[in-house]
């Protein structure tokens, strides 16, 4: 998964590890095609996400994966500011 | 996942089972541009066979990446490389600044099987829940819920502060029209923005024109439309939104001219001297139904008539068009086209037209119509006709004779068509206040539909069909009475729906409805009879049921908009905002009257000065040229409520607001213990009034009427009736013996 909670990750994986869309075509396409990371596949156990009028629980192990694509975006612009 | 009003309960209780969504789901996806992830983070351990995990769901991961990709373009452009300008000094913006929540969660529940459920502060209404579902060959997307933040929440401010405030000011386009199938643009937008910060907004742009270069500000500007996307494809899973991306954030209050060149094939030739134009409201990038200035340059082929929005204009002297280009160029026609007003939309129609007019006043009044059909136009049957020749006898005897009428030619009946629709501009600017333009063009389009726009009509090839001509079709007598409304229809909307636009697609509903009951009101004075049939069929068409056994009125109340067509009611739409939209008007219509005069009613007596018209008349007035809801409507009724309207002494019309506008009720009304008590100058009547297979808290006004000898039903006044009874005491005239129940059928109500 793609998530903008990247920003708050910790930086544990090297920008250059991944490619940066420079444009905003490649960034398009990099988000029509994001797939799973496999060294990022974790069980969540009773998470919850609340939203106003809405709530998602995970109540039993549920596997969940994310992929960071997009990591390198966020961090050369946290580098920049 | 709680909805918090009871029509967005019914409706997911109409698609569910259940009134809140509570499911339980084995797998799921989600995709978030927020902090959901380190909502999720203190939940998470590593996972054992993590690479049976990826190989049994990459795959389906890349599929449903596709759907999000272009809303979170709109979250993740902000981080691109900023290419600073020199003329544009470099704004700190977001990333961070702004509110850009998303979560999009794709779930297989236990019992619903596989479902979506959105939140989005970008969107009006950031949550919602639905389900694609295919019935008989046809794809559906019901949208089983769709609603707001409960008020005060954290989540209602930000998607508050998310509000669109782009503004396209005016639009310069030059359209080079080439039958039968290609249109190439030049569209200029000046643009003025609100708050600033978007590194990417959106327009609509049909998918079949293909973009080629944008700018801003003569600089060029990425943009992402189809990607990837070729031929079946697009059609297949193409969309009609282009991605502009501009090389720094946007300033606060920064005015642009955005330069849109494109072109593809979004005409295709019906015959008969025909178009059809496939992209009617995206054959220029646009971002919705917004008032804007308009000045449209065409150019197209020598031998077709080509109308737009908008009043045509001289064309500028040649030396004085950029680059000196010529006006008039060998082998095709140029025309343009100003807008008088803001208009909220702009398009064209063009064929190989006969032309008539006729006036209303001051208004130009002219219809366009071909000499033939489109080729799909159904022919006439065949009538046997026996034809006995002596000279030739034979054992069979002679052949039948099978005589097919010759195809209608619109053409002939074009200036019965414009002398029709000035008559409608000419009552209907009584009614509703000055038309609002110069002119107005009736132009034959292909097919069944209508459209009216600003001063330009689309006009099926079936209203320029005689009387006669239809009886030839075959057609019922009320396909045949739906297609001769269709041209005060589309006039109607001149003044709503062109004139004044809709917030929401909750609010649609009005202007549709008010445009059929326009169009219902001229014939009521023509023909009171077919009027009666068009409102009976209305009605009992919402008591019809689909396969599942359930009732169309129950597909949900005018406001679900669109939404009212799902897998369950393939037609929910127009049978709810045109027919029950339609029973609503004449509900306050004749409520209004009611309440402004007793005793007799003239039916047929619509007029400039009856209460329904006069609201009317100031809902123009004061919201011309903007967008209303339907609590605007209703105010605008309520400021001169009549007393016998006010329910619980309270000059409001909520009651009608919450039961029948937001609401789908058909009830069943009686009367029960009837008495009549002789006084010495009238007659007190009592009794109950019934309220039958209605919600609870049903409010309704009923009229009462005496019938006194042999003289028509006095109106001895309306009865509100809350909930499943109501006791009346009335006064009637002296002699009354029989009261009868809104014999006018003036209510929306079960008759049988």
């Amino acid at each position: 998964m793609v998530s903008g909670a990247i920003r708050t990750w910790p930086q544990d994986v090297p920008a250059a590890e991944v490619r940066t869309p420079k444009t905003a075509e490649a960034l398009y396409l990099q988000l029509r095609n994001v797939g799973l990371d496999k060294s990022r596949v974790y069980r969540v156990r009773e998470g919850s996400l609340d939203r106003s009028g809405l709530h998602k629980m995970a109540p039993s192990p549920l596997p969940m994966m994310y992929s960071d694509t997009l990591r390198a975006v966020f961090s050369r612009v946290m580098e920049r500011s | 996942m709680t909805s918090p009003d009871r029509a967005e309960r019914a409706s997911m209780a109409l698609f569910t089972g259940m009134a809140i969504l509570e499911e339980q789901f084995a797998t799921a996806y989600f995709r978030f541009n927020d902090d959901s992830y380190a909502e999720l983070q203190p939940s998470l351990r590593p996972a054992d066979h993590a690479e049976e995990f990826i190989s049994q769901w990459n795959a389906s991961a890349l599929n449903l990446a596709e759907s999000d990709a272009l809303r979170l373009l709109l979250s993740f452009a902000n981080f691109l490389p900023v290419t600073k300008s020199e003329s544009l000094p470099l704004v700190t913006a977001p990333p961070g600044t702004g509110v850009d929540r998303m979560l999009h969660a794709r779930l297989q529940g236990r019992t619903l099987g596989i479902f979506d459920v959105y939140f989005d502060s970008a969107a009006s209404e950031p949550l919602w829940a639905g389900q694609t579902r295919t019935i008989e060959g046809g794809a559906f997307y019901d949208v089983w819920t769709s609603f707001s933040p409960p008020s005060g929440s954290k989540t209602e401010k930000e998607a508050e502060q998310k509000t669109d405030d782009i503004t396209i000011v005016r639009y310069e386009i030059r359209a080079d029209v080439k039958p039968p199938t290609v249109l190439n643009g030049d569209a200029r937008l000046q643009v003025s923005t609100g708050r600033g910060g978007e590194r990417a907004l959106l327009f609509e742009l049909s998918r079949f024109l293909q973009l080629k270069t944008v700018e801003s500000n003569g600089r060029p500007l990425e943009f992402v439309h189809n990607q990837a996307l070729e031929g079946s494809q697009l059609s297949r899973r193409g969309n009609d939104l282009v991605a502009v991306i501009f090389p720094e954030p946007i300033k606060p209050g920064q005015k642009l001219e955005l330069r849109f060149v494109y072109g593809g094939d979004v005409l295709s030739e019906a015959g008969g001297g025909l178009l059809y134009v496939g992209a009617r409201g995206t054959w220029y990038p646009n971002r919705g139904l917004a008032m804007s200035n308009f000045d449209l340059e065409f150019h197209y082929p020598l031998g077709w008539t080509l109308v737009a929005t908008g009043k045509r204009v001289p064309l500028i002297p040649s030396s004085a068009l950029p680059g000196n280009r010529p006006a008039e160029v060998q082998g095709e026609q140029v025309a343009r086209w100003i807008s008088q007003r803001p208009l909220p939309l702009a398009g064209f129609n063009l064929g190989r037209y006969v032309r008539a007019a006729a006036h209303a006043g001051e208004v130009t009044v002219e219809s366009y119509a071909t000499a033939g059909m489109e080729h799909n136009f159904p022919r006439a049957p065949g009538e046997v006709v026996s034809v006995p020749d002596i000279r030739k006898p034979g054992p069979f005897g002679e052949p039948p004779l099978v005589v097919t009428p010759p195809p209608p030619s619109p053409a002939r009946n074009a200036q019965s068509v414009a002398d029709r629709s000035a008559r409608a501009v000419d009552v209907f600017s009584r009614y509703f206040g000055p038309y609002p333009y110069d002119a107005l063009a009736m132009t034959q389009m292909p097919g069944k539909s209508s459209q009216g726009w600003p001063g330009l009509v689309f006009l099926s090839s079936y209203a320029f069909l005689t009387p006669d001509q239809k009886k030839q079709l075959h057609l019922s007598p009320v396909e045949t009475i739906f297609s001769g409304q269709a041209l005060a229809h589309e006039i109607a909307h001149q003044w709503w729906g062109d004139l004044l636009t809709w917030r929401s697609y909750r609010d649609q509903w009005m202007f549709e409805a008010l445009a059929n009951y326009c169009a219902l009101m001229l014939m009521e004075s023509e023909s009171p009879s077919e009027f009666r049939m068009v409102m009976d069929r209305y009605r009992d068409d919402l008591l019809e049921k689909n396969k599942n056994g359930e009732l169309l009125k129950d597909a949900g109340p005018v406001t679900l908009g669109l939404r009212l067509s799902s897998s369950h009611f393939p037609n929910g739409y127009e049978a709810i905002s045109y027919g029950r939209g339609t029973w609503l008007f004449h509900m306050l219509r004749c409520m209004l009257r009611d309440g402004e005069a007793k005793g007799s009613r003239d039916l047929r007596s619509a007029n400039e000065n009856e209460p329904f018209i006069r609201s009317l008349r100031k809902l123009r007035d004061r919201y011309e040229g903007k967008v209303i809801t339907s609590g605007d409507l209703l105010r605008v009724f309520e400021e001169d409520l009549p007393p016998a309207l006010r329910f619980e002494g309270k000059k409001s019309l909520s009651w009608f607001l919450e039961g029948w506008i937001n609401g789908t009720a058909l009830p069943r009304f009686e009367l029960l213990g009837v008495k009549y008590l002789p006084q010495s100058n009238a007659t007190v009547v009592s009794g109950t009034l019934l309220q039958k297979e209605a919600p609870e808290s049903l409010v309704t006004s009923v009229p009462l009427y005496a019938v006194v000898g042999g003289k028509a039903p006095v109106l001895l006044g309306r009865v509100f009736v809350d909930g499943p009874e109501a006791n009346f005491r009335l006064t009637a005239p002296v002699g009354t013996r029989k009261i009868l129940l809104d014999p006018y059928q003036t209510v929306m109500a079960r008759r049988h």
